[in-house]
């Protein structure tokens, strides 16, 4: 009876030796992210007065004759420069973040390396 | 008794053959299933060599990339720069020993009003182009 105990324990143990379970798992694409592109701006035209002393009167004198309301929002030389200086830094920014767009696309859309899938059997 | 019989030496001499024939072909057996197996592990570790050397040809392709992008940026950045101070020597002429532009334009106000509007109209052609994917200088 003991024997036929044992017995039927190693027969039963048997079962959780020898059974490799194996999971045979590959990475999934990530679906295109597919962003609409942006339409064309159509900047609106500004122009800027020249307004010295001299010719102060001439320009509120045209601005009147052109039926546009004589005010004049104005800058001083410094902050003119001012805001050409931040005009020229936002250009740069864009055209090194439009590089930087390039570079990540260039990046993340090329091949892929290759994984080994192989298994190894009988070690 | 049965077991006397193997006291005989024609019998254990016929057993001896039977044991060495028998181990002979189990021996062959299981070497070829070792040859089998082997050669079975070399294609894989073949395969697996192949990729692996795909595998780096494309990291250092990508270090490759890497190394270009950071190149490219980092000049990116010199020109931006230099665009900077040149638009900055142009607008603080002064620093140069010339007329300030603010000298300039009480002499001449229509020259300067003239050179700030098609400055800044090329300013914004630029942004225009730039937001349309088109190059821009």
């Amino acid at each position: 009876m003991r024997f036929l105990s044992i017995l039927v324990a190693c027969s039963l143990l048997s079962g959780c030796f020898g059974h490799k379970i194996d999971i045979d798992s590959e990475p999934i694409d990530r679906p295109a992210l597919n962003i609409p592109e942006h339409a064309p701006v159509k900047m609106n035209s500004v122009e800027f007065l020249v307004v010295t002393p001299d010719n102060a009167e001439d320009i509120f004198q045209k601005l009147k004759e052109k039926s546009i309301v004589p005010v004049i929002f104005g800058l001083s030389g410094v902050y003119y420069k001012n805001l050409a200086v931040n005009m020229e830094l936002l250009k740069q920014y864009i055209l090194y973040q439009k590089e930087v767009i390039k570079i990540y696309k260039q990046y993340y859309d090329s091949e892929k390396p290759i994984v080994f899938k192989g298994r190894i059997k009988n070690g | 008794m049965w077991y006397k019989m193997f006291l005989n030496p024609t019998v254990l001499k016929i057993l001896g053959v039977l044991i060495i024939v028998v181990s002979s072909i189990v021996y062959v057996k299981y070497t070829q299933n070792q040859i089998n197996a082997l050669t079975q592990d070399n294609e894989l570790l073949q395969l697996g060599i192949e990729e692996q050397h795909r595998v780096i040809d494309s990291l250092q392709n990508d270090i490759q990339l890497i190394i270009e992008s950071r190149d490219k940026l980092s000049e990116l950045l010199i020109k931006s720069n230099n665009e900077i101070t040149e638009l900055k020597e142009k607008l603080y002429r002064e620093n140069q020993g010339k007329q300030s532009l603010e000298q300039l334009a009480i002499k001449k106000p229509q020259l300067v009003e003239n050179i700030v509007n098609k400055a800044t109209k090329d300013v914004f052609d630029c942004f225009e182009s730039l937001i349309d994917n088109q190059e821009c200088n």
